[in-house]
């Protein structure tokens, strides 16, 4: 299967950042391309485009740990956007073949204007890491059915 | 009573609008504000010279390359160090790129939707409901061409979304032959897909629907653009040029004298500031020649300018200068369209220009002082100044961004707009997103124009009537 792990965040937002941190420890060690991204909506959406599976790992607000969110209901933690995921998922799905889209969501207290992951948030990074691993391989099984 | 439109839909960052209205239910005023802080100005002390072109694209997810190229014009001019041809013209070939897809988003997906689509439901005020109106094959094309656009930023910038090439004395990166005729082919394409959308924009621009639009907002404002030697339009480079109200020349100058030109005028009621001109002086939210507001963008670069760098884009341009200054606010979507063809045109140019596929793309800085750089980001003049050290850290930086330049005439956009739509207390959903049509004209990014450090100053007003009643205070 054609795959992509995108992490999403700001490097110089603090944990914000905790997405691309996880997918800089998957890079090479998993059987998908790696991308990083430092934008949300409607660029996030044509990064994926033409995969046949993707999974966006990505700070998020308002949860604890490490769990997956549903597509829908993703909102992305970088400030800038500008049309949500979702929306501009479904725009591109008119016109392009997308992927089916998985979201590991690393709940985090806020954002602030600084390098480098709290100690709590480090914390996360292999579970999250080990979490992924979990999804690829739960996909891959759907797909050899 | 108050109305509050909080968030603003379809731009970039959050904003909040809040209309004051007088006991008949008409606007007695309005006001643009911005929640977001951010503290990138802080940030960037102490940091290495050449890590701004990385550090500053971050600032904005929308507009990296134009905070990117202008951190490495800013470190040419720190360094004392000129790029060579070849570099100069990989920087500009992905800058127009930039433009290109930066105005193709706001034309089809976030402001131009009030143009095309007019005064329709919340629920089809998208790019939904533009296909609905303008069937499917417009829409494959959008997709289409800003994808060209964004790979041909990553062809030169070594990486999507926020390059990385552009270091101070030129660029890390230079292209072959191969990449090279892929940029020539997709640039055709863009020219073409620029013309429809000229196509399809000017059946509206001659409808009735469209002068209501015009009759929204117009500001008799100073107007402020880059121009080259020819005093055309030009993005990555060139020379300052303000113009009068009346389109009358009134100053010209070099990109590092700019901040000796404008001041920044500060109200309580808002952390980002208002710049004006130096010379004319602050006279309030007024326009005219007396007042120093001036505006930058997609329209005020078309009013500074005397024509276009590129062959078809200034066939549009006299046509749309036909008649002089333009001043009406909506022009800005017409301006913007000629502008996505003049980036399109001036990418096949330059990728085809013999000294495009050199080697010799970097020179060596010299010693570090202060430096400023200036770009057009796509919604207008973008400054970056910094003091570094004799070791090359960053002392100080200051960033004035394209929306803050623009602040004044936005929020006097929106009070305009606001005024001639909402009467006797008649408020419903239709005719708040005119008034936010207004402040969309300009494609401002909120994230970019509000950025502080430190404990958050946060004052809270309720209101009561039109009277204050309360004010809470923290960190002030």
């Amino acid at each position: 299967m054609y795959s992509v792990i995108v992490g999403v965040g700001n490097p110089i937002l603090g944990d914000d950042a905790v997405g691309l941190e996880v997918a800089k420890r998957l890079h090479g060690k998993i059987n998908a391309d790696v991308k990083f991204a430092e934008a949300g909506g409607l660029e996030l959406a044509e990064m994926i485009a033409e995969y046949e599976f993707a999974i966006i790992i990505d700070a998020v607000k308002g949860r604890k740990g490490v769990v997956e969110i549903d597509v829908e209901e993703y909102e992305e933690s970088v400030a800038n956007h500008d049309i949500a995921f979702p929306s501009a998922y479904r725009i591109l799905s008119r016109y392009i073949r997308m992927p089916k889209v998985r979201v590991v969501g690393i709940g985090i207290d806020g954002m602030e204007v600084k390098e480098g992951l709290s100690e709590e948030i480090k914390k996360l990074v292999p579970v999250a890491v080990e979490k992924v691993k979990e999804i690829m391989e739960e996909e891959n099984e759907l797909v050899a059915v | 009573m108050k109305v509050s439109i909080d968030p603003i839909t379809r731009l970039e960052g959050h904003g909040k609008i809040e209309i004051f209205l007088d006991d008949k239910g008409n606007v007695e005023k309005a006001y643009m504000q911005i929640p977001e802080l951010r503290g990138f100005e802080m940030f960037c002390r102490g940091r290495k010279a050449e890590d701004m072109p990385i550090i500053t694209a971050r600032i904005c997810g929308v507009c990296p390359e134009a905070h990117h190229m202008a951190a490495a014009k800013a470190l040419d001019d720190a360094f004392n160090v000129e790029p060579p041809e070849t570099a100069k013209l990989l920087r500009e070939l992905l800058y127009n790129a930039y433009i290109f897809y930066d105005h193709c988003l706001h034309l089809y997906y976030l402001g131009g939707i009030d143009v095309l689509l007019g005064d329709v439901p919340k629920e089809e005020r998208n790019v939904i409901g533009l296909i609905k109106k303008f069937g499917m094959e417009i829409g494959k094309e959008v997709v289409k061409h800003r994808r060209y656009a964004m790979e041909i930023v990553k062809m030169l910038g070594g990486r999507e979304i926020h390059p990385v090439a552009a270091i101070p004395g030129g660029v890390s990166k230079g292209i072959g032959e191969d990449e090279r005729k892929e940029i020539e082919e997709k640039a055709k394409s863009c020219i073409e897909f620029a013309k429809t959308s000229l196509a399809i924009f000017k059946e509206v621009f001659e409808s009735k629907r469209w002068n209501e639009l015009l009759g929204l907002d117009s500001l008799q404002t100073y107007y402020m653009g880059l121009v080259d030697k020819n005093n055309h339009v030009n993005y990555y480079d060139g020379d300052i040029r303000i113009v009068t109200p009346s389109g009358k020349e009134f100053a010209k100058i070099k990109t590092g004298d700019i901040l000796n030109h404008i001041e920044e005028h500060v109200e309580e009621w808002t952390y980002v500031k208002f710049p004006y001109l130096k010379k004319v002086g602050w006279k309030g939210f007024v326009d005219g020649e007396k007042s120093g507001i001036y505006r930058v963008g997609p329209l005020a670069r078309l009013n500074a300018a005397d024509g276009m760098n590129t062959k078809e884009a200034m066939k549009e341009f006299e046509e749309f200068k036909k008649e002089g200054v333009v001043h009406e606010t909506f022009a800005f979507y017409h301006a913007r369209l000629i502008e996505m063809l003049n980036a399109a045109e001036r990418m096949y140019d330059l990728v085809r220009h013999n000294a495009i596929t050199g080697t010799d793309i970097r020179a060596m800085p010299n010693e570090p002082d202060e430096g400023i750089g200036v770009v057009e980001a796509a919604r207008g003049v973008l400054i970056h100044h910094y003091k570094l050290n004799s070791h090359g850290i960053v002392e100080e930086a200051n960033l004035i961004v394209a929306t803050t330049n623009n602040n004044a005439a936005i929020n006097m956009s929106v009070a305009n707009a606001a005024k001639k739509v909402i009467k006797k207390g008649k408020v419903d959903d239709i005719i708040l997103n005119k008034v936010e049509s207004a402040f969309r004209c300009y494609d401002p990014c909120l994230a970019c124009a509000s950025h502080a450090l430190g404990d958050t100053p946060l004052v809270v007003n309720i209101y009561r009537g039109n009277k204050l009643y309360k004010r809470l205070k923290k960190n002030v």
